[in-house]
C-alpha cells in the first residue's frame, strides 16, 4: 500500500450511521464560515485528513463518494491496484467540526516531468542539465482526482461538493508541505465543477485548460441516420471509402500507448482483467477480428445516458491501411445507439478526426499552485536563458560596432529580442515571487543567478570558466547572501 | 579585463540600480489620490531612460566580453542600494552588510583579474 503520512484516527464505518453522517454532512454545508460572503481568511469549520486505503474500510462516505458518475470508488481501487507507475495513492476525509467524516476525496503523488511531452529539441536540451542537475524540472506532485480519467468532487449534491471545495481550498496546502509536494494539481475537473471550485483562486491556484474530452450526440436511429444529419457530403464518402477496407488485447493497447507523445497512466493486464470483473454494470468490451486474429479493441464504460470510449488498442501493421479507428467508432456508436444511449464521449487527443466526426469539444479543467520557490526557481532559469541570448545577439552582430560604448547593433537579431522577452516573463515571474515570499528572503536566493548565468555560458556558449572566476564567483554570492537582508530593506526604504 | 570596461561595467550597475528605484518610486505613486501625474511620468520616463541606457552598456560589455564573467557585476547591485540608503538616508550600515560588501568586492576583484 502507498506510504501515507498521517493516519486515520477514526473512520466512520456501519450502516447504522447514516443519520449521524447526514446530520454531519448539514453541519459541513451549514458551518458558518462556509456560507455566502464569508471572509476567505476564515477557515471552514472542516477539517480533512490524509489516509490510506486500508482506512477507508466500512467507510459509508468512501463507498458513496461518487455513486452519482461512472467511475465510482470501485474504479479508483482498481486503478490503485493495476497501473502503472505505481502512483503514491491516498485519500483525504473531509469532517465537519464534530470530526465526522463527510466525504473522501481520492489524491495520488506523482514524480512530475514538466518537460514531457515538450520537443525533441527542448528534451535534449533538458537531457544535458539533467547530467549535472536530475531533479531538472521535475517536480514531486500531489494530484486530486483519478490517475486514469477526469477528476470528480465527491458527494452526490451540489451543495456538499461546494462544501468540501471549500474545505480542500483552504486545507490542502498544509497537508501537500507536510508530505513535501512542491505542485498542487486539481486534475482535469469538468467545467460543471467551476463554481463548486472558485474558492480555490482566494487560495493561490490558477485554473489552465486541460485537454478537452470530446462529446458527441448520437441520438439517432442508426449509425447511417447519425451520417445522414450530422455529417457532410464529402465527410460522409470519405468515411463510406474507409469502410469499403476491411487472448491479444493488451499489446494492442501498448502500441497506441508507445506512439503517444503523451503519457501518463499506463494501463496493465490487470486493469483490463479487473476492469470487468469489479465493475461488470459499467465496463463494456469490444474486439475486432480479422481471419481470427485480434485487431482492435475499444475499452468502454457506459453510465446514464452515455457511453464513454475510454481507452483503445490497435494493430498498427493493418490499422492505418483499413482504417481501422472508424471502423471502432462506427460499431461501438451503432451498439449504443441500438440500446438508447444519447452520447459518445471520448477522452482527449486525436482531435482532428473526432472533429470531422462532429464531436464537441468538453472541456476540463487543471487547478494548479505551486509554491514560491518553483517561480524562483523559474526566474532564474529564466534570467539565465535570457542572458544567453542576449551574449548570442550581441555576438552575431558585433562586425557592426567595433568601438561602440553601446550595443545597439544587436537589436537586428532575433536572440536579441527573444532574450528581451524571457527577460519581460523573468520579471513578471519575479513580481509573483514577490507577493508569496518576504523581498529579503527572494533577494536572497535570487542570487542563484550568479551559478546559474555561468553554468549557462560554460553549457550553451562553450565559455570557459576557470577556477579563479570560479573562485571569485562564490566570494560574490556568498556576500550577496549576507548583505542581502539590509540591502532588502534599503530598497524598500530608498 | 581593461579599467575601462571595468568602470562601465560598474556604471551599468550603477544606471542599473537608479533606473530600477525611479520605476519604483512612479509605480508607488500610482497608489495615491489624487495621483501626482508629474512624478509618475517623471520617475517613469526617467527610469525607463536608465533602464534603456543599462541595456545597451550592457549589449556592449556582452559584445567584448564573456558572459560568465561580466555577470558578476550583478552582485553589485545589493551593495550599491546599502551605500545608497548610507548615502540619501544616512542609515548606518551594519557589520555583517560591510562584511557581504567586502565579499562581493574581492569577488568581483578576482574574477576581473582572473
Amino acid at each position: 500500500m502507498s506510504e501515507v503520512v498521517q493516519r486515520s484516527s477514526e473512520v466512520s464505518g456501519g450502516s447504522s450511521r447514516s443519520s449521524a453522517i447526514a446530520t454531519a454532512l448539514d453541519r459541513l454545508i451549514r458551518a458558518p464560515a462556509l456560507r455566502g460572503r464569508a471572509d476567505r481568511r476564515v477557515l471552514p469549520a472542516g477539517t480533512l485528513e490524509l489516509v490510506g486505503r486500508a482506512d477507508l474500510d466500512g467507510c459509508e462516505a468512501w463507498a458513496r463518494a461518487f455513486a452519482g458518475c461512472r467511475k465510482d470508488h470501485r474504479y479508483y481501487e482498481l486503478v490503485q491496484d493495476t497501473i502503472e507507475p505505481r502512483f503514491e495513492h491516498l485519500y483525504l476525509l473531509i469532517r465537519d467540526e464534530r470530526g465526522t467524516t463527510c466525504a473522501v476525496q481520492p489524491a495520488f503523488i506523482v514524480d512530475q516531468d514538466l518537460l514531457a511531452g515538450t520537443g525533441r529539441h527542448v528534451a535534449h536540451i533538458a537531457a544535458r542539465v539533467r547530467n549535472l542537475w536530475p531533479r531538472f524540472m521535475r517536480l514531486r506532485t500531489l494530484m486530486l482526482g483519478c490517475a486514469a480519467g477526469e477528476g470528480h468532487l465527491p458527494g452526490t449534491g451540489a451543495a456538499l461538493r461546494a462544501a468540501s471545495a471549500r474545505v480542500l481550498a483552504s486545507k490542502l496546502a498544509e497537508h501537500a508541505r507536510k508530505l513535501g509536494v512542491s505542485l498542487i494539481v486539481l486534475k482535469e475537473f469538468k467545467a460543471v465543477y467551476r463554481d463548486a471550485l472558485a474558492c480555490f483562486a482566494a487560495h493561490g491556484y490558477t485554473r489552465v485548460p486541460s485537454m478537452p474530452m470530446t462529446r458527441l450526440d448520437i441520438h439517432h436511429a442508426s449509425f447511417d441516420d447519425y451520417m445522414r444529419h450530422a455529417l457532410s457530403r464529402s465527410a460522409r464518402k470519405d468515411l463510406r471509402r474507409k469502410f469499403k477496407a476491411i487472448d491479444e488485447v493488451y499489446p494492442l493497447y501498448l502500441q497506441v500507448y508507445q506512439r503517444s507523445s503523451l503519457r501518463f497512466e499506463k494501463l496493465t493486464r490487470q486493469y483490463l482483467c479487473e476492469l470487468g470483473r469489479r465493475m461488470p454494470d459499467r465496463a463494456r468490451f469490444f474486439v475486432w477480428r480479422q481471419q481470427g486474429r485480434v485487431i482492435a479493441f475499444s475499452l468502454c464504460m457506459v453510465h446514464g445516458d452515455a457511453i464513454h470510449d475510454e481507452y483503445l488498442g490497435l494493430d498498427y501493421a493493418v490499422a492505418l491501411d483499413l482504417h481501422l479507428y472508424h471502423y471502432t467508432f462506427r460499431d461501438i456508436v451503432s451498439w449504443a445507439i441500438a440500446r438508447g444511449y444519447r452520447w459518445y464521449c471520448s477522452n482527449g487527443l486525436n482531435y482532428d478526426p473526432k472533429l470531422h466526426l462532429r464531436h464537441r469539444l468538453d472541456p476540463l479543467d487543471l487547478y494548479v499552485r505551486h509554491t514560491p520557490y518553483l517561480q524562483l526557481a523559474t526566474s532564474v532559469v529564466l534570467i539565465a536563458i535570457a542572458e544567453v541570448l542576449l551574449k548570442q545577439g550581441a555576438v552575431v552582430t558585433a562586425a557592426g560596432e567595433d568601438a561602440a560604448i553601446f550595443g545597439t547593433a544587436a537589436l537586428a537579431s532575433a536572440a536579441t529580442w527573444a532574450g528581451i522577452a524571457l527577460y519581460a516573463v523573468s520579471f513578471l515571474s519575479w513580481m509573483h515571487v514577490l507577493r508569496q515570499l518576504a523581498l529579503t528572503e527572494a533577494f536572497a536566493l535570487s542570487s542563484l543567478t550568479q551559478i546559474a548565468v555561468p553554468l549557462a555560458a560554460l553549457m550553451f556558449l562553450g565559455e570557459v570558466v576557470s577556477p579563479t572566476r570560479w573562485a571569485g564567483i562564490t566570494l560574490v554570492l556568498a556576500g550577496i547572501l549576507l548583505v542581502a537582508v539590509p540591502a532588502a530593506r534599503a530598497e524598500e526604504r530608498l | 579585463m581593461t579599467a575601462f570596461a571595468l568602470v562601465l561595467c560598474v556604471l551599468c550597475q550603477v544606471v542599473l540600480v537608479a533606473g530600477q528605484l525611479l520605476l519604483k518610486h512612479a509605480m508607488n505613486a500610482t497608489h495615491h489620490l489624487p495621483r501626482p501625474w508629474l512624478a509618475i511620468v517623471g520617475n517613469g520616463a526617467a527610469g525607463i531612460g536608465l533602464l534603456s541606457v543599462w541595456f545597451f552598456l550592457w549589449l556592449g560589455l556582452l559584445r567584448d566580453w564573456d558572459l560568465s564573467r561580466l555577470y558578476v557585476f550583478e552582485g553589485l547591485g545589493p551593495p550599491l542600494l546599502v551605500l545608497g540608503a548610507w548615502f540619501f538616508l544616512g542609515e548606518r550600515v551594519i557589520l555583517r552588510a560591510w562584511i557581504g560588501m567586502g565579499l562581493i568586492g574581492c569577488g568581483v576583484a578576482l574574477v576581473s583579474v582572473g
